[in-house]
């Protein structure tokens, strides 16, 4: 997906200060409920037939964002609004209308398709949900859907055990395209799959995308494909968004630590012995000391920052502008810019 | 390393006996396979069927007897004799079976209709409703059925309906119990999620989608709470609690039994076995059909398939000819894995694999998922399921041969002498051990040392594998691990008995990037600092960059390529390498589509007799597909390839930028683009 298109820039999605809190058990048989925080003040905007990447590791709250966006789960705190709804306001169960608008992928396609059901009758379930349309129509429909995702008649009576898992995907990909809707949250869509049939689906959702102008909420903890999906990107950390922008910059001149470390850890698929040496970074020298203790409104990152400072333990910092586009959450901004336009800064040896 | 089951990896052998069988007959197919259900069913069919058609089968009124008669011997006429009052016992035993069948189905039914709304109804909803109303069932369940059937009969007046409805609302807080409890797990599944999200309703979810996929429990709790149900009924029409007389009850026949005993103790006999005959009947149909709905296939033993020795094949060919000369850690010769088919033969999921591992060298193993990759290296190992088959050629460790080695000899070399790390770490520790004992066990059961010892060693195993404050993690259980931190316990517990070989199959796959990424430093400084051998089984050729000295790709049960990393992946043989190459998504600016592999690793009953990359392939011609290609040596010492086409095919490799294969040869045909 390269981010050449410019399409119209009106947000099918905005998340503004979300703050989304679980509670835990309790310590002591009377003691209070624990609180589990895993997402803190994120802000995010996607536009119209655009893709917004979120990526991070296991426990950075970007699963947690999506199922709040889908009201899977409810936030604490802060907004959602999608497709014009105000998910947040949601009393009990969302409104058809916006069950319609927001559709899901999610990473296990085996899991999330119901396992006693053939492919026809599982396309066929939104049909019978949200449309009242005779047999005859909602079966053609349910070919169209197939058509459209690069499957054939053959697969329609086929059980999803049956199917392999890229075809399993191309099935949850195709129900969730039964209602024609404006934002699909793709939650790790390929992370399960091959690489080779990885990039079939990444093809097969771009084509989607050019066609029928559909954004996507991308969640994913692989960088690379998260590059080529996106046309933008947020990077989180333990419910933070670290930094943010255009894919390309991004990706290809990471800002914060934290993004730069998620960076040089992604395997390079060149040899060793092709490589030039190394160059050592931040990351190889011992942390700064800075003589106080985190606490839980500092930067979730202190404890691996080689850039760490007093300030850190205890606040977390907003967002300052990047050049090249988007932002970044740092107390060391200015220095991680300043930095940024030497040489010697440690860049991806990839490219 | 343990021997637990779970350390086992699942092996696709129920993929591959299921393939090939008509889909829609599979479901009776597997009904037709099980030959006790079958003789059961049967026999529990000819029981109601007499039950029911008691009038046309016998002559005899079962209520009134002719006095004359009165404790008759079996004969012809009365073929199981008469009793007191001169009534003929088989005709009492027959109407007997329709009172308790009556009853058993008005006891399950009550208990289903109760059971099922409620446990769906509770279990989805949750909170308060599901609290207040499990106490309640905890109440109702705490109180014995007989007590609770006097009590009703006391108020309502005697009679089976009345007695069978309590065993129904008892048995219904049972169905209950279970039906929440499915419900609850039910729900957690990612597919409800994904029917919420399609604005599918409570209602819709709950009857239409949970009760489908959990009716097989509730069937088979059903059929066992039917013969329960026969035997209430004879308890209370025992006690006179049941049917009044003269009706004929099996319960009520044996009490008028008990009262003659003296006179004729045959009498309680036919009662007995038509008692026994229909429960042990029907739990064995409910048995049957447990086995029939548990979609597991039924594994034989596990990890406890050795290796089969097999004479070298016809052509023993030299394919490590032209490698340099080091000494092999683990070397293996014509290893085949197959497993039954359906029919009745057998297919190969891994065929006429020849690997060398060289001493303090990382052999990385490549491939799709369902190219034989993990099968392969578990069989050497003597880990492949019960089904499968393993034979080999020679199999070498060392300088010894282990093909043909028994069970427990293999165990032995495992514990010893090969290391194995396995995908889910979580999965492969017991989970209600401290992480230490289990390391402390792994060490004791294979040397010769005092716990403390082993202790000992098991601090220093975690200092060297990086796990910070050892002493103090030793005592935690694995859920206090990370999933890289517990990674870590699998290799420090692979390592315990310092091994010449460490097999490691995709160690870092369910890891964050950045986890992954020490557990592989850790891997390379094993084998740059102690000399360890390692087999690397992975699907990423990022991975494999990082760290391999050689690659072995495979594909559909074939090394089609193998080699040193560096030159395979500047210059790879096989068309497909260069696919997964191509495939890698990179950290570039993105330019066009993601190149990718069209189509999917086929089933290994489809495999085709030439190239079985063929279909996949650009370049194929007919020449590929005419006949089975050999693994072949290139032009480059220690890189051989399964190419027809090597000599002309020139492939890009990994290039500095994502390009498209470019080939010197024009496209071979026309078939272009990805699937």
């Amino acid at each position: 997906m390269t981010g050449k298109r410019q399409p119209p820039t009106d947000d099918v999605l905005e998340v503004d200060d979300l703050w989304i809190e679980f509670r835990g058990g309790r310590k002591r048989a009377w003691g209070p409920r624990s609180v589990v925080r895993a997402v803190s003040g994120a802000s995010l905007r996607l536009g119209r037939g655009r893709t917004l990447g979120l990526v991070g590791e296991s426990g950075s709250g970007k699963t947690t964002i999506g199922r709040a966006v889908l009201r899977l789960n409810a936030p604490t705190r802060g907004s959602i609004t999608a497709a014009g709804f105000r998910v947040d306001q949601f009393r009990g169960a969302p409104p058809a209308r916006y069950r319609r608008a927001v559709q899901a992928v999610f990473q296990d396609p085996l899991g999330s398709l119901d396992p006693l059901m053939e492919v026809q009758q599982i396309l066929a379930e939104p049909l019978r949900i949200h449309f009242d349309l005779e047999s005859g129509k909602r079966r053609a429909r349910v070919r169209e859907l197939l058509e459209m995702v690069g499957l054939s008649t053959a697969h329609l009576s086929r059980y999803p055990y049956e199917l392999s898992g890229g075809q399993r995907q191309r099935v949850a990909i195709a129900k969730a395209l039964a209602v024609d809707p404006q934002l699909i949250v793709l939650d790790e869509p390929v992370s399960a799959l091959d690489v080779s049939v990885q990039s079939q689906i990444i093809n097969l959702l771009d084509g989607i995308q050019r066609d029928r102008g559909i954004s996507y909420l991308f969640i994913a903890h692989d960088l690379a494909v998260v590059r080529h999906a996106s046309h933008d990107v947020a990077v989180m950390y333990r419910g933070r968004i670290m930094e943010s922008g255009p894919a390309d910059r991004v990706c290809g001149t990471p800002r914060h630590p934290y993004t730069r470390l998620l960076f040089d850890a992604v395997p390079n698929p060149v040899p060793r012995s092709m490589r030039g040496p190394r160059r050592a970074n931040q990351f190889d020298l011992p942390l700064p000391d800075i003589g106080v203790e985190p606490t839980p409104a500092g930067c979730p990152f202190i404890t691996r920052c080689p850039l760490r400072g007093p300030e850190c333990a205890t606040g977390f910092p907003e967002p300052t502008p990047v050049p090249g586009g988007g932002e970044l959450a740092c107390f060391a901004a200015e220095r991680v810019l300043q930095a940024a336009a030497t040489p010697d800064l440690p860049r991806k040896d990839a490219t | 390393m343990s021997e637990s089951a779970s350390d086992v990896p699942r092996l696709p052998a129920a993929d591959v006996a299921a393939k090939g069988s008509v889909r829609s007959s599979r479901f009776l197919g597997r009904l037709l396979r099980q030959r006790s259900l079958l003789i059961w069913g049967t026999v529990v069919g000819i029981i109601a069927l007499s039950a029911v058609l008691a009038p046309l089968l016998s002559p005899f009124d079962p209520d009134t007897g002719v006095l004359a008669d009165s404790f008759a011997p079996p004969s012809t006429e009365h073929w199981l004799g008469a009793d007191r009052y001169g009534r003929d016992v088989l005709t009492r035993v027959l109407y007997g079976g329709q009172v308790a069948l009556l009853a058993a189905v008005q006891a399950v039914a009550i208990a289903l209709g109760i059971g099922v709304p409620a446990g769906l109804a509770i279990g989805y909803a949750g909170g308060w409703l599901d609290r207040i109303l499990m106490r309640l069932v905890d109440g109702v369940m705490s109180v014995p059925f007989l007590v609770l059937a006097i009590a009703v009969i006391a108020a309502l007046g005697p009679g089976l309906h009345n007695a069978m409805a309590v065993v129904g609302i008892v048995y219904a807080m049972s169905v209950l119990r279970l039906v929440r409890g499915e419900v609850l797990s039910a729900k957690e599944e990612l597919y409800v999620d994904g029917l919420k999200v399609s604005g599918a309703g409570g209602p819709r979810i709950l009857f239409r989608h949970i009760l489908n996929n959990i009716a097989p429990p509730i069937i088979v709790q059903a059929t066992l709470m039917f013969a329960t149900a026969i035997v209430a009924e004879a308890t209370l029409s025992y006690l006179g609690l049941g049917v009044t007389q003269p009706t004929a009850s099996w319960g009520s026949m044996l009490s008028e039994a008990q009262a003659t005993i003296r006179q004729n103790f045959f009498l309680a006999v036919p009662p007995g076995i038509a008692i026994f005959i229909t429960v042990l009947g029907i739990n064995q149909v409910g048995e049957g059909l447990r086995d029939l709905f548990s979609r597991e296939i039924t594994v034989g033993r596990l990890g406890l398939n050795v290796v089969r020795k097999t004479r070298p094949t016809a052509s023993e060919r030299e394919i490590f000819a032209g490698e340099p000369d080091q000494p092999s850690a683990l070397e293996v010769r014509d290893l085949s894995v197959s497993f039954p088919q359906a029919g009745g033969q057998r297919v190969q999921v891994v065929q006429n694999v020849d690997l060398r591992l060289r001493r303090g060298e990382l052999l990385c193993l490549v491939g799709e998922s369902g190219s034989g990759k993990s099968v392969t290296a578990m069989s050497m190992l003597g880990l492949v399921s019960h089904p499968g088959v393993v034979t080999a050629s020679s199999v070498r460790l060392g300088d010894e041969e282990i093909s043909g080695l028994d069970f427990k000899a293999m165990r032995s070399i495992r514990g010893n002498r090969i290391g194995v790390v396995f995908q889910d770490p979580l999965a492969s520790l017991n989970p209600t051990f401290t992480v230490g004992n289990q390391m402390c066990e792994a060490i004791m059961e294979h040397r010769d040392v005092p716990r403390r010892e082993a202790r000992r060693l098991t601090i220093d195993l975690f200092e060297r594998v990086g796990i910070p404050n050892p002493e103090l993690r030793l005592d935690d259980y694995p859920f206090q691990f990370s999933g890289g931190m517990a990674q870590r316990v699998m290799i420090a517990m692979a390592l315990s008995c310092d091994p010449e070989v460490l097999v490691a199959d995709e160690p870092t796959t369910a890891l964050d990037v950045t986890v992954q990424k020490q557990i592989l430093d850790l891997l390379v400084g094993l084998r740059d600092e102690r000399g360890l051998s390692i087999l690397l089984i992975t699907h990423d050729l990022g991975v494999v960059a990082e760290v391999g000295d050689t690659v072995a790709t495979m594909y559909a049960g074939q090394i089609v390529e193998s080699g040193p990393v560096a030159e395979v992946f500047a210059q790879p043989r096989h068309p497909y390498t260069q696919g997964l190459l191509d495939s890698i998504p990179r950290n570039v600016a993105p330019a066009g589509a993601l190149p990718s592999i069209r189509g999917t690793v086929p089933q290994p009953i489809d495999w085709p007799v030439g190239c079985r990359f063929a279909d996949r392939c650009d370049f194929a011609t007919d020449a590929c597909r005419r006949s089975p290609v050999p693994l072949a040596p290139t032009v480059d010492p220690g890189h051989s390839t399964r190419c027809v086409r090597v000599d002309e095919l020139r492939l890009t490799g990994i290039g500095d930028e994502q390009s498209q294969v470019v080939a010197v040869l024009s496209r071979a045909s026309g078939r272009d683009g990805v699937a």
